[in-house]
Order: structure tokens, then C-alpha cells, then sequence
């Protein structure tokens, strides 16, 4: 949506900005689900450290590409690795927000879809659930 | 507001490449020629060694020197057209603490992320074509971190007044405010 202060020449380069991004977002999924495999992997091996930035890595791309969904999904999956170190491990509820997360992109839940958000709250239910 | 973005020299330090790659095609779409690519805070550090940028974009997490440490270096260099460059912190954390610490090492304005090309079309403009006063103090180099201008309770105005400082402010320029201390 632009903004109403900005100049007809500032819409049409905004217009041409969020198109270049459009552009770039088509190429994402197979990135994100690399990043996926890549956090899969390192919980697997017990790096938390680094499954903790590559959840990080996906918090923040995610939404810059229309994802905004696995943004916030990412979040809880961060903050459920992060709190793992004085915590009961809660494999489950990691395995679960990954899942969740391919879900997401399996049925192309761009934006702020309602099954999007409802997915999300699910996840959120689970995590407040999750012994710390 | 009427800007040209066109003769701007950017700088974008990210070690995601491909957040970088979108903050730089978005930069271009409005019409910004002359983007620079930094991975890290060494190849940032060599790039403004010889470069002469005129906005940084910055991550806040960056392995293995984080975002704030080249804030901090910017705004202690000696050359003052690099101490006063402006910066945009791009982050994912905007929990106060982190604000705080951003504000207090010099940051221009804050990104954050996800981003999109309107939020980093209204943060550029916010950073180069609308600084805040520059304060340059024993304590603190960087932008005014008082962005309201509500009165002090009990403490005493260090600032010159308002009206003799908006002189000293122009747009598009770096600017200085001076402290009575």
C-alpha cells in the first residue's frame, strides 16, 4: 500500500521495488526448505547454537519473501531452541512448528491467510503447553 | 516529500545473502546506482576505509562481530564524514533492551525485520534526507536519541534551544548539535 506523502514518481518505483521482491520471492521455497533440512540436521547433531541462528535465518527472511506466517512460526521455534538449555528438551514441540512450517508451504499459505493465523495460534497453544 | 535517492552511495552488511540481495534489488528499483555489498564486519570496515558512503544498512546479528560493534566503530571513527555516516539497523529483535542498545551506540533508525521495499523506502529517507540533530559529546556520538521533545522533570536542558538548532539542521546534510555541557 503506498504511502499518501509520497510522490506519483515514488509509488511507481515502489510499485517497481515490491515487483523486483515478488520477483525474488518466487525463487524462495526451495531456499526456505534448505534452511529447514539445514535446522533439522543440526538439532539432530545437538548443535543448538547453530540451529538457533538458522532459525533466526528463517524469522527473518521468511516475511521479507511473503512468508510472514513462518516468520512468526520461526519466532516460537527459536524461542522453544533458545529456552532448551534450562528446559526439558521438547523435541516434540520443535518437530511439531517444523512441521507446521512445511505445512505452510506445502499449501501456500502466502500472507496472512486464516488458516495461516490459525496454524500459528496452534503452535503458540502448544508452546504455551510445553513444560520450561 | 521530494527526494533523489539516485546519486546515494549504499553500504548493506548482512551474512544473509539473500535478505542482502533483496534490501540491494529494492535500493535499485528506486533508482539508488551505486550499492555496496559487505558479508561481514572486516570487508564493511575495508569498504568504508575507501568508500565514500553516504547510508549503511546494518544487521543487527552478524557472525562473528554483531551489528552494534560496527555502529560503534562508525560513530568513533576519526574522519567526521564517516562518524556522522547514517545508519539503518536491520533486526528481528525489537525488544526494548535491544532498542536501547542501539540507540545508545549511535544508530540513525531501525529496521525491522521482515522487511519490505516501503519500510526501507521510509527508513532511507528518515536517515539521510531528515536526520535527527547530531549530538557529538564525550559520552555519545549519534543522532539526537530524544525523538519527542517533552520536558525534563527536574533536570536541566543541556541542549541549545530548539529555534537556534534548527539552523544548524539540513535536510539531506549532516548536522551537528552542540551541547552546553
Amino acid at each position: 500500500m503506498p504511502d499518501m506523502n509520497m510522490t506519483f514518481e515514488q509509488q511507481q518505483m515502489l510499485a517497481k521495488a515490491e515487483a523486483a521482491v515478488e520477483k525474488l520471492s518466487a525463487g524462495y521455497v526451495p531456499i526456505l526448505l534448505g534452511e529447514l533440512d539445514k535446522l533439522s540436521a543440526e538439532l539432530e547433531a545437538g548443535n543448538d547454537e547453530e540451529a538457533l541462528i538458522l532459525a533466526h535465518t528463517i524469522q527473518g527472511q521468511a516475511g521479507t519473501f511473503g512468508w510472514p506466517m513462518v516468520t512468526e512460526a520461526a519466532h516460537h521455534l527459536h524461542q522453544v531452541i533458545e529456552a532448551q538449555a534450562n528446559s526439558p528438551i521438547s523435541s516434540y514441540t520443535i518437530k511439531s512448528i517444523i512441521d507446521t512450517i512445511h505445512m505452510m508451504l506445502k499449501n501456500g499459505l502466502k500472507g496472512h491467510t486464516p488458516q495461516g493465523k490459525k496454524l500459528v495460534a496452534d503452535i503458540v497453544s502448544m508452546v504455551n503447553a510445553t513444560p520450561t | 516529500m521530494n527526494v533523489d535517492l539516485k546519486y546515494m552511495k549504499v553500504l548493506i552488511v548482512e551474512d544473509d545473502e539473500h535478505v542482502a540481495n533483496m534490501i540491494k534489488v529494492v535500493l535499485m528499483a528506486f533508482c539508488v546506482e551505486n550499492v555496496h555489498v559487505a558479508c561481514c564486519y572486516d570487508d564493511a570496515v575495508d569498504i568504508l576505509s575507501h568508500e565514500p558512503i553516504d547510508c549503511v544498512f546494518v544487521d543487527y546479528m552478524m557472525s562473528p562481530v554483531g551489528g552494534i560493534k560496527l555502529i560503534e566503530y562508525i560513530r568513533r571513527a576519526q574522519d567526521q564524514k564517516l562518524s556522522q555516516l547514517p545508519i539503518i539497523l536491520c533486526t528481528v529483535y525489537t525488544d526494548f533492551d535491544k532498542i536501547v542498545e542501539a540507540r545508545d551506540a549511535g544508530v540513525s533508525e531501525i529496521l525491522a525485520k521482515p522487511v519490505t521495499p516501503m519500510t526501507i523506502f521510509n527508513k532511507t529517507v528518515a536517515a539521510v534526507f531528515k536526520p535527527r540533530p547530531f549530538i557529538n559529546s564525550l559520552t555519545f556520538r549519534g543522532p539526537d536519541r530524544r525523538r519527542r521533545n517533552i520536558p525534563l522533570k527536574g533536570k536541566p536542558e543541556r541542549r541549545i534551544s530548539d529555534s537556534a538548532l534548527a539552523s544548524q539542521s539540513t535536510p539531506g546534510m549532516q548536522s551537528q548539535r552542540v551541547l552546553n555541557a
